[in-house]
């Protein structure tokens, strides 16, 4: 019996050991080649920035920013005056703000921006039947050569769209006359005012958001085309199709859609948006729920690109790197639930054996842990802090070590598993976690890196 | 859609071998280093015990009443080696216990070192017996010798017997506690589980306080009342 106890205590060991360093290694793995490939273009992310700054607004194309809202009626002024405030050549900004069946006041608050700003701002009004919906209906009502789409409760700078449109290139050829062309481009998104824990950690997320999402549309890897504030070729809907359902995450299948037809979603870092994030973690774990159970669901549909290299990086490397960190998480909890169950359980034998005693603690060196695992965990968490500082520096604000990291740090990876295991529940029984049901208490759409 | 940039992978890869390489070797490096600290004090121990047994060999043979009498410059030099080596080997546990949480428990140098910390378990208490009974010093609370045999791999009665050896030791400083794996087939160990008082039909985990077998302890209190009872 001893042997066999040796036996299974070793093989538990062993099996914790491979998993935890296989997933060290994909995460370092990560780490090194966002930082590598950014690195390598630092130079070239620099000279288009200064390029773009050069550009002739002259040769701006139209642009019509559509505002989906359903019950938005405290942040929707807002939203729209942000709008209006945006450095454009007069006459070829148009705000289209679709009301979305709202059973709130917010279809009279977009009616007097419609009366105040005629010509400038439009509204509409229809049944409810979704974001996606209320989107194409923009899209279908709109001429100008650019559509964009800005959610209700964010707000942009009002440089953002100056900054982004350059990165369409050449906008007045017609898409799919020429091989990898740019059909989309997306900002940098910022948490709006960040008040609550939720929000404050929300911000580190964001600011690392900012990164990875430029390093993957410098190899043409972006996996979603968010509600904050994306712009799209109007002729790209007549190319590919109109938005779909896609299980409430319409903005990630369209990134899907437009990666798959070998089209290109540029990122212009230095255009901020402020999106405001859920308030409670209840509200984020609600969001992020429909977020990943989206991604996984998405990805189920289009599972034929993955891992074909004519797909391109997101197929190779955004996709698989994202299962793979999903699947991770679940793993983790799973081993972390074990571990915390056998500490409880020592607890509970220790309190029955020797009650309330506290051993004295004198430091030495000695009993310091230096594994392997623990000095790669601190590299990660070094390196990301880098990413974070890095992250300033790219959306236009100083450099800066904030001690939120650390909130971001020590409570972030613990609560992500659990929306990502309700999210593998969701997606494995290909259930569409509710968009109504969370904007009852999250008003926010937008999303960003899982 | 962009080419992939296969060079960029490949490089972030080799970039990620060679890092995990160098935790690695920092990491053993590390251990390296605690491994060879513990050997020494394991070595210095095992001479301040081959000079106590030196002294009381000596002494017993010659001078009877200075090895008793703490009162002497003898006496009171051997008590006090006894003392630390005590609590040498106490803080030696301690160092081998964590570096099997670290190396893991099927390391081979941690194996000999835990070899050589029980041989000197076991000549530390022969030494101890030989000056008690030599000297005729009653078994006593403040001065209890517990030996404990545990069985190899999981054993959930130990992690409740080990909490009170631990609470032991820091209630009675004097206390002669030693710890051996029943089932090493060290010849060594093996001697000490064939002497009586251990009936051959004990199995694992099991005490021997001041002479007197116990199958483990609920709870502190149970174990202190089997050392006063002894007093």
């Amino acid at each position: 019996m001893p042997y066999f106890a040796i036996l299974k205590s070793t093989f538990m060991n062993t099996v914790q050991t491979v998993i935890l360093y296989v997933f060290l290694f994909v995460g370092l793995y990560f780490q090194t080649f966002i930082l590598g490939t950014y690195l390598v273009n630092r130079r070239k992310i620099r000279a288009r920035t200064r390029a773009h700054a050069a550009a002739d607004e002259r040769s701006y194309p139209s642009v019509t920013i559509a505002v989906p809202c359903y019950n938005e009626e405290a942040t929707v002024g807002k939203t729209i005056e942000s709008l209006l405030r945006l450095e454009y050549p007069a006459g070829k900004l148009r705000v289209s703000v679709i009301d979305d069946g709202s059973q709130d006041n917010t279809w009279q608050v977009i009616q007097k921006y419609q009366e105040r700003y005629p010509g400038i701002v439009a509204a509409h009004r229809k049944e409810n039947g979704g974001k996606y919906t209320a989107l194409n209906y923009a899209i279908q009502h709109t001429t100008t050569d650019i559509i964009g789409c800005l959610d209700a409760d964010s707000f942009v700078e009002p440089n953002a769209l100056k900054r982004m449109i350059p990165y369409f290139g050449d906008w007045q050829t017609s898409l799919g006359t020429r091989p990898h062309m740019t059909a989309a481009v997306t900002p940098a998104m910022k948490i709006y005012r960040p008040r609550t824990f939720a929000q404050v950690v929300q911000r580190v997320e964001y600011l690392i958001g900012i990164f990875i999402r430029k390093v993957q549309s410098l190899i043409g890897a972006i996996y979603v085309t968010p509600g904050p504030f994306s712009l799209f070729r109007r002729d790209l809907f007549t190319h590919i199709g109109l938005f779909r359902h896609a299980h409430n995450t319409e903005d990630m299948e369209m990134a899907f859609r437009i990666q798959s037809k070998h089209l290109h979603i540029e990122n212009a870092h230095d255009a901020v948006v402020y999106t405001t994030g859920p308030d409670t973690v209840k509200k984020l774990y609600k969001q992020r729920v429909r977020w990943t159970s989206g991604f996984l669901m998405n990805l189920r549909d289009y599972h034929w690109i993955l891992l074909r290299p004519r797909y391109g990086n997101m197929a190779m490397f955004t996709a698989p790197l994202g299962l793979a960190l999903i699947l991770s998480a679940v793993i983790s909890v799973a081993l972390l639930l074990y571990r915390f169950g056998v500490m409880v359980w020592q607890w509970s034998v220790r309190l029955e054996t020797i009650g309330f005693t506290f051993s004295p603690w004198h430091w030495n060196w000695f009993f310091v842990s230096t594994p392997a695992y623990l000095l790669l965990t601190v590299l990660i968490y070094a390196l990301m802090i880098g990413i974070v500082i890095e992250a300033h520096a790219l959306s236009g604000e100083r450099s800066r070590f904030s001690p939120s990291i650390f909130l971001y740090f020590f409570t972030f990876p613990l609560m992500a598993p659990f929306w990502l295991i309700k999210s593998v529940y969701n997606a494995a029984r290909s259930r569409t976690p509710s968009w109504q049901r969370e904007r009852a208490v999250a008003p926010s759409t937008s999303r960003t890196a899982l | 859609m962009k080419r992939i940039p296969i060079k960029l992978y490949i490089a972030a890869l080799i970039i990620t071998i060679v890092i995990f390489a160098g935790a690695w070797l920092i990491s053993t490096y590390i251990n390296i280093q605690k491994t060879a600290a513990v050997k020494n004090e394991e070595d210095a121990i095992a001479t301040q015990i081959l000079a106590l047994q030196a002294r009381t060999d000596i002494l017993t043979a010659n001078l009877n009443a200075s090895l008793c009498a703490s009162t002497t410059s003898a006496g009171a030099s051997a008590t006090t080696t006894a003392a630390s080596i005590a609590a040498s080997l106490n803080d030696l546990q301690s160092k081998l216990s964590f570096l099997q949480g670290q190396l893991g428990p099927d390391n081979p140098d941690l194996f000999r070192l835990e070899r050589y910390y029980s041989l000197m378990e076991i000549k530390d208490y022969n030494l101890e017996q030989t000056i008690t009974h030599h000297c005729k010093i009653p078994n006593s609370t403040t001065r209890p010798f517990i030996l404990y045999f545990y069985p190899t791999g999981t054993c959930a009665q130990c992690v409740g017997q080990g909490y009170i050896l631990q609470a032991i030791k820091q209630q009675y400083p004097g206390a002669h506690i030693y710890s051996f794996n029943y089932n090493d087939d060290w010849v060594a160990v093996q001697s000490l589980i064939a002497l009586p008082p251990i009936p051959a039909t004990t199995t694992p985990p099991f005490l021997i306080v001041n002479g007197v077998v116990y199958p483990p302890f609920a709870n502190l209190s149970n174990m202190e009342a089997a050392i006063k009872n002894l007093d």
